[in-house]
């Protein structure tokens, strides 16, 4: 029931402008989050050619943090968003020392199917610790409703939400791109060999990777949650994976490509909720189908035979 | 005179294969020092091994009086030695610059830095005109260079240079030698790679000469010229 698409239906769609207003806005807010996602797979796919598939969990345990300490402290919404995603930075720290680091060597199905596990082990974990029942997510945030003309109906959440979406946007591309972290980063995904003589020490740019893409994550669980108002421990199974093909989608290593992926997953899938909503968590595996069948290396990805 | 590096029964190699079977040389401050040997005697992974990109089995790698033997690569280089890796190896998708300041990765001096970039310049001039560019567009001879610079740029007490005339146009390759000696000029240390003996030889001090692993000869380049017999046996020359 945690899945992102649930909510989308709750009000009856409106005809006509308003109606596809309404549908661009979610486009917007659920490929955003999608991207986010889809970041984290691309980085860390970048620097250590794995697919980190704890990463959903990732995202559902930062959704978890942002309502315990909501519902535990009297902290005001800015901080409980900020320290729960801290804290699933954290955790992605954690889950690359202890499960990806000691494999470092070993071949690449081994990684994955560690991966895997980490991500069974932090559902059932979760299912322990919270039950399995989903949960409201009452956000300390007091929401406001403007009123277009022509009957379109905007929330300061909605704002929020895409404000805060292209903030962080910018600021990864700020990072990446003009930061030493950033060139580090960029050195070690282009060939890591040499990257070692440079000096750059790849253990910490790779854990750096895994928090910043942690982090990312959570922040959109917490956004997920808050926005359709529902939390469990299984939500970050299909928006994981969805994050996953939206990184493929944009050409997995690319960062400019997962903000695209998914996006355009987000927008897709908002239209086919409206044309056929019982569909809707196929279409993003439809495009995974197309893109490996079309063009394996993403939209904005490199062909492999650059990668010299 | 204590040697800049010295190598002492090192063994190494990859997984089970030993690609040095009791390595043992020196390198003086200031000296020049060929490798030669046919492919496969073990030259490149000798410098491999000194970087810290393979881990030795056995032996000692002292550099600059500290015993660095089994340090991470990252560790080496913030030590004082640089490598130009075989087949050039710069970022493909960086610009020049970007390549440049990423040799610099270890320093923190900024200013320092920076007159070194143009000191980079001075030295290479082409690199100035291509510096926004990315790497990965240049010409082989263009991404020697910046390969050359990038390692420079790290202000190496030693620097070990990988077959640098691989794959290169005779026009290049006299190019990259004469930067080798304008280098050499400078007071870096050089240990230089190449399956090109004679090339080799007339750049260097003094060379080693590597066959299956082992050190079987070593001496001044004339000494190594005049002797028919090992230019035949382990270099193909005739």
């Amino acid at each position: 029931m945690g899945n992102p698409g649930a909510g989308l239906c709750a009000r009856p769609p409106e005809r006509g402008f308003p109606m596809v207003f309404e549908q661009i806005i979610n486009g917007l807010i659920l490929g955003s989050t999608y991207s986010l996602i889809a970041l984290g797979y691309t980085m860390v796919y970048g620097i250590l050619e794995m697919i980190n598939f704890a990463h959903g969990e990732i995202y559902m345990f930062g959704a978890f943090t942002g309502l315990w300490l909501t519902l535990t402290t009297n902290l005001p919404f800015v901080a409980t968003f900020l320290l729960a995603s801290l804290a699933a930075a954290a955790l992605g720290f954690v889950i690359e020392r202890v499960a990806y680091r000691p494999l470092r060597r070993s071949s690449r199905i081994t990684v994955l199917i560690s991966a895997i596990g980490v991500s069974i082990f932090l559902q059932n974990l979760m299912l322990i610790v919270a039950g399995p029942q989903t949960r409201d997510f009452p956000a300390k945030l007091s929401i406001v409703t403007w009123h277009l003309p022509g009957g379109v109906a905007f929330t300061s959440l909605q704002a929020y939400i895409l404000l805060l979406v292209v903030v962080l946007m910018a600021g990864l591309q700020l990072l990446v791109q003009r930061t030493k972290i950033g060139q580090a980063m960029r050195a070690v995904a282009q060939d890591r060999e040499v990257a070692r003589l440079m000096g750059i020490p790849i253990d910490k740019v790779i854990s750096f990777t895994f928090v910043l893409g942690s982090g990312l994550g959570a922040v959109a669980g917490i956004i997920i949650g808050v926005y359709f108002n529902s939390v469990d421990p299984l939500m970050g199974m299909l928006p994981g994976l969805k994050g996953f093909v939206a990184a493929v989608l944009g050409g997995i290593g690319s960062i400019p490509g997962a903000m695209l992926g998914g996006l355009i997953l987000g927008f897709a899938e908002v239209a086919g909720t409206i044309y056929m909503s019982s569909y809707k968590d196929a279409i993003a595996f439809c495009f995974l189908v197309l893109i490996l069948l079309i063009k394996p290396s993403g939209i904005l990805g490199r062909s492999l035979q650059e990668k010299v | 005179m204590t040697p800049l590096l010295e190598l002492k029964n090192v063994v190494s190699g990859y997984g089970s294969i030993r690609a040095l079977k009791d390595v043992s040389a020196t390198v003086d401050p200031g000296e020049a020092v060929a490798i030669i040997g046919s492919n496969g005697a073990g030259k490149s992974t000798m410098l491999k091994t000194v970087c810290g990109l393979v881990r030795p089995f056995q032996g000692q790698i002292v550099f600059n009086g500290k015993d660095i033997t089994g340090w991470e690569a990252e560790r080496v280089a913030a030590a004082g030695i640089a490598l130009v890796p075989e087949g050039r190896r710069v970022f493909p998708r960086m610009t020049v610059l970007e390549n440049l300041l990423l040799g610099a990765y270890t320093r923190t001096d900024r200013a320092a830095i920076s007159e070194d970039l143009d000191k980079m310049y001075d030295l290479f001039p082409k690199l100035y005109e291509l510096k926004a560019r990315m790497a990965g567009s240049l010409s082989g001879g263009e991404q020697q260079m910046l390969a050359f610079a990038r390692a420079l740029m790290s202000k190496p007490r030693l620097l070990l240079l990988d077959e640098p005339s691989m794959g290169l146009a005779p026009i290049i390759v006299s190019q990259i030698y004469n930067t080798i000696a304008t280098i050499r000029k400078a007071g870096v240390t050089i240990v230089l790679v190449e399956q090109n003996a004679k090339l080799a030889l007339s750049a260097v001090d003094r060379a080693y000469v590597m066959e299956t692993g082992r050190i079987v000869l070593e001496g001044r380049p004339e000494e190594i010229l005049q002797d028919q017999k090992v230019m035949r046996a382990y270099l193909g020359v005739s």
